[in-house]
């Protein structure tokens, strides 16, 4: 690809920031930016050089083929759930795909419907000559990555834990620093951990896991959360894994010390109650009062002025498996601006700036070429070359890996 | 007497089966109507007691008519209210209107919303505690009727024991700090289970609530929620728990009817469990708190409704809890001239309570509290009419049938001058016998 077209779909919090990062690339001659809010289409594409706006109905696979005509790659910012039409889209038109995260729309059950993107979805990118991509934010994508890095340390694998402490927090009330729906599903929802071989379904909050990984070595207790990173590995671990028996993804921060109780007292149940008469969710109660996470440059600026609880967090990998006959623990540290550090380089949140530069990387490696699979692929099947030359990227916006090697 | 027990939840309930314990022979209890919403609720509990004195019958208690009906259809004298606290005033103009006497076990409190007005005075509330009751003192004395209001454990026993406190105890009291406390653990329960232990409703209220401490030179200090954590070493084997203020009926009433034996502050605070302390942060933080209905699918719900009827209940969560809880009075002031410090408390075990009323230990004490009450407004050793409060009463007949009826207090002497003074006294006695 030379002199790349671009559709990104959804200007939300992760499409605005691919955008922005897309429009500086040199391989990257134009930009359709697409929503259903004519608004914020405008909004975005006046700050961008290379960009044009269009609107798109995302549950109409029709919409979205007349928006992505004659481009190269179609970003995928929209709800999960638009997920399917976004990929029937893309092989009607012939074009790459890359999204952030595993949709739930191609089959009522999470795991079947990742394996039917695999499986189904897989061949068909194949037989046009175009990759899909999926999974490749932060978490999955850049994590997936460090954790297909730390695979080059060990012989055979045994164990994978994938650690998240999102340890920012704001003076004001502010639980969740991304999409509080998402937030509060992930941390309520039974989590997947692959376990022995099989993946297994654990329960909300529970299994910890305690690590020194707070500041000046404070002890921070890490929870089952459900994401999509367990159950890639499940069906990789065997050639992209060194043979791991097991993986889990494992969360803690503000937000789960705030979601926990609310759980605990029955309030992020989604069985509805009647209250008064009416049917009544409590999950979509608790969501109605619930702050949505800051977007705006000026909004940032305001809750920094006010004051900060915390900047903290941390992306660790811990896989432990044998090296030279020798059992034996990599641990990896992404290092990665926190929130002050991000609002500075940027003008937005510690998480924007992790999922839109994580996912950015990956586009950039669609823009200069680097993938030679066709299909679709999950972040975490990515070449050791392609890991290389992602980590290359990352260190020019400031994500760096660490690791250390511990004999066990 | 007869009876009518409004709202047969936990608290209903024990009343209940402690009333039909105290008078098996018939000598003052001659009927208890147990009314409910929920019908099915009061007729299993008449299936159960198995006692002709004992009737079911249903009521919307926030229908001052319904409540009036009732009480004229069985010609009711007492109205013991046991339902949830936002119903009180109505069950309280009812039983004023239908000519009974009343007791509740707490009263009604209106915060503002966003009460942004923390300190000296009552701005921190549109209706503040008790008032709506004080207010209509002069009412029921006209009709001479008796509301005793603030008649369960905490106000209640509570309120009891700093009258005994002042009579007895002291010459002059100075402080009152009412501590509250338990050490239930759940055998198998998760480390992070939230439990409310008590009315969820009533919960809500008294932790989110702005909390008062009365002082003499102040008045009404209003604080923000979950203020003056401290550590209390409960006696029993309780041992530290750690507290926090609450909103609580006792600094409104002890002052009112103590201020003149020296009285400088009464404060109140309760041990909170840190789960039940996030969870609750988290709901105030939501808003869930707020009585004020959100649209939600085209209709109007409040959250407070929801978060009360998902949360879990009291008494689901009885069987497998272990442990004691406790409240007391902790008091300072001068006794012989000397400085004294005591603390006179009741203790609760949980299993004996399931064992003996099938409810947890609190609700069982609450209970308590408000049965002996009843029962002494029954024989007659307590009367008058107005609205008074536990600490207008004879203290002494109450204790004395605490220890009858299998409801014990206890005291403990800190070490003080008048202690010290004591046991000097005693050695000396113990010598003079060697």
């Amino acid at each position: 690809m030379s002199g790349k077209k671009v559709l990104v779909l959804g200007v939300g919090a992760q499409g605005s920031a691919a955008a922005k990062k897309l429009d500086q690339e040199p391989n990257v001659e134009k930009i359709i930016c697409a929503d259903r809010d004519p608004v914020a289409v405008e909004s975005l594409v006046k700050t961008l050089k290379k960009a044009v706006g269009t609107t798109v109905d995302a549950h109409s696979k029709d919409s979205i083929v007349e928006a992505a005509q004659g481009v190269d790659l179609i970003l995928n910012g929209l709800p999960l759930e638009c997920t399917k039409n976004v990929l029937d889209a893309a092989l009607e038109v012939k074009a790459n795909y890359q999204d952030y995260a595993a949709t739930n729309s191609l089959h009522e059950d999470w795991v079947e419907s990742i394996r039917i993107q695999y499986d189904v979805y897989g061949p068909k990118f194949a037989e046009i000559g175009k990759l899909a991509l999926v999974g490749t934010g932060s978490a999955p994508g850049l994590i997936c990555a460090a954790t297909r890095d730390a695979m080059r340390y060990l012989d055979s694998c045994e164990t994978i834990y994938n650690i998240v402490w999102e340890g920012v927090e704001a003076k004001r009330f502010l639980p969740f620093w991304w999409s509080p729906v998402t937030a509060l599903f992930d941390m309520s929802e039974k989590a997947y951990a692959f376990e022995n071989g099989k993946l297994i379904r654990t329960e909300a909050f529970e299994l910890p896991i305690t690590r020194n990984y707070g500041d000046d070595g404070a002890e921070v207790t890490f929870v089952e959360h459900s994401h999509d990173e367990p159950v890639h590995y499940s069906f990789n671990a065997e050639k992209y894994f060194k043979g791991a028996k097991n993986a889990y993804f494992k969360y803690a921060g503000a937000g789960v010390d705030f979601a926990k109780p609310l759980y605990r007292a029955g309030l992020l149940s989604r069985e509805p109650e009647t209250i008064d008469g009416v049917e009544v969710t409590p999950f979509n109660l608790v969501l109605k009062h619930i702050p949505p996470a800051p977007k705006y440059k000026e909004e940032i600026k305001q809750i920094i002025d006010e004051g900060l609880v915390t900047d903290s967090g941390c992306m660790v990998i811990e896989a432990y498996g044998k090296k030279d006959g020798k059992d034996v623990m990599v641990e990896t540290h992404v290092n990665a601006p926190g929130l002050v550090e991000s609002y500075e380089l940027a003008g937005i949140t510690a998480e924007m700036y992790l999922t839109g530069q994580g996912g950015f990387l990956f586009s950039k490696l669609f823009l200069n070429d680097k993938y030679d699979q066709t299909g679709l692929i999950s972040s975490d099947m990515i070449s050791m070359e392609q890991v290389d030359t992602y980590f290359e990227y990352a260190k020019e916006l400031g994500i760096t890996l660490e690791t250390v090697v511990k004999e066990l | 007497m007869k009876l009518m027990v409004v709202g047969c939840g936990g608290v209903g309930e024990s009343i209940i089966k402690i009333m039909k314990e105290r008078d098996p022979e018939v000598q003052w209890l001659q009927k208890v109507v147990m009314a409910d919403y929920d019908l099915a609720k009061a007729q299993r509990l008449e299936q159960e007691l198995s006692d002709d004195r004992f009737l079911a019958e249903q009521v919307d208690a926030s229908s001052r008519e319904a409540l009036v009906a009732l009480i004229k259809k069985h010609e009711i004298d007492f109205v013991m209210d046991a339902a949830l606290p936002f119903l009180t005033n109505t069950i309280f103009d009812a039983a004023l209107e239908g000519g009974a006497n009343y007791s509740n076990m707490g009263v009604w409190t209106v915060p503002q919303d966003e009460p942004n007005c923390y300190g000296i005075g009552k701005e921190c509330f549109r209706e503040f505690m008790a008032d709506y009751n004080f207010d209509r003192n002069e009412a029921w004395e006209k009709k001479e009727q008796l509301a005793i209001i603030g008649l369960g454990i905490e106000p209640g026993t509570i309120d009891v024991f700093a009258k005994f406190a002042a009579d007895y105890l002291f010459d002059e009291l100075h402080t009152i700090d009412i501590k509250d406390g338990a050490n239930m653990e759940e055998p198998g329960g998760g480390e992070d289970d939230v439990a409310f232990g008590f009315n969820v409703w009533t919960v809500l209220d008294e932790c989110m609530n702005p909390n008062i401490t009365w002082y003499k030179d102040k008045g009404y200090v209003c604080a923000e929620p979950f203020a003056g954590e401290e550590i209390f070493e409960f006696p029993d084997g309780i041992g530290p728990v750690k507290l926090y203020q609450i909103e609580h009926e006792e600094t409104v009433f002890m002052p009112k009817e103590l201020e003149d034996r020296g009285l400088k502050r009464v404060s109140y605070k309760i041990g909170l469990d840190d789960n039940l302390v996030h969870a609750l942060k988290a709901v105030k933080a939501l808003g869930l708190r707020s009585m004020e209905p959100v649209e939600m699918n085209g209709a109007m719900v409040s959250p407070r409704d929801l978060v009360a009827k998902v949360a879990p209940q009291p008494d689901e969560i009885d069987e497998n809890v272990f442990g004691k809880t406790c409240g007391g009075v902790l008091c300072e002031g001068i006794k012989d001239g000397l400085q004294r410090k005591i603390f006179l408390y009741q203790t609760t075990d949980q299993q004996e309570s399931v064992e003996r009323f099938g409810t947890q230990a609190v609700v069982a004490q609450t209970g308590f509290g408000a049965a002996i009450g009843i029962e002494l407004v029954g024989r007659g050793i307590w009367s008058g009419c107005g609205v008074k409060t536990p600490e207008c009463f004879d203290s002494v007949p109450y204790m004395k049938l605490m220890q009858e009826a299998g409801f014990p207090f206890g005291m403990v002497e800190y070490d003080s001058e008048y202690k010290a003074d004591k046991d000097r006294r005693e050695l000396e006695k113990l010598f003079e016998t060697l």
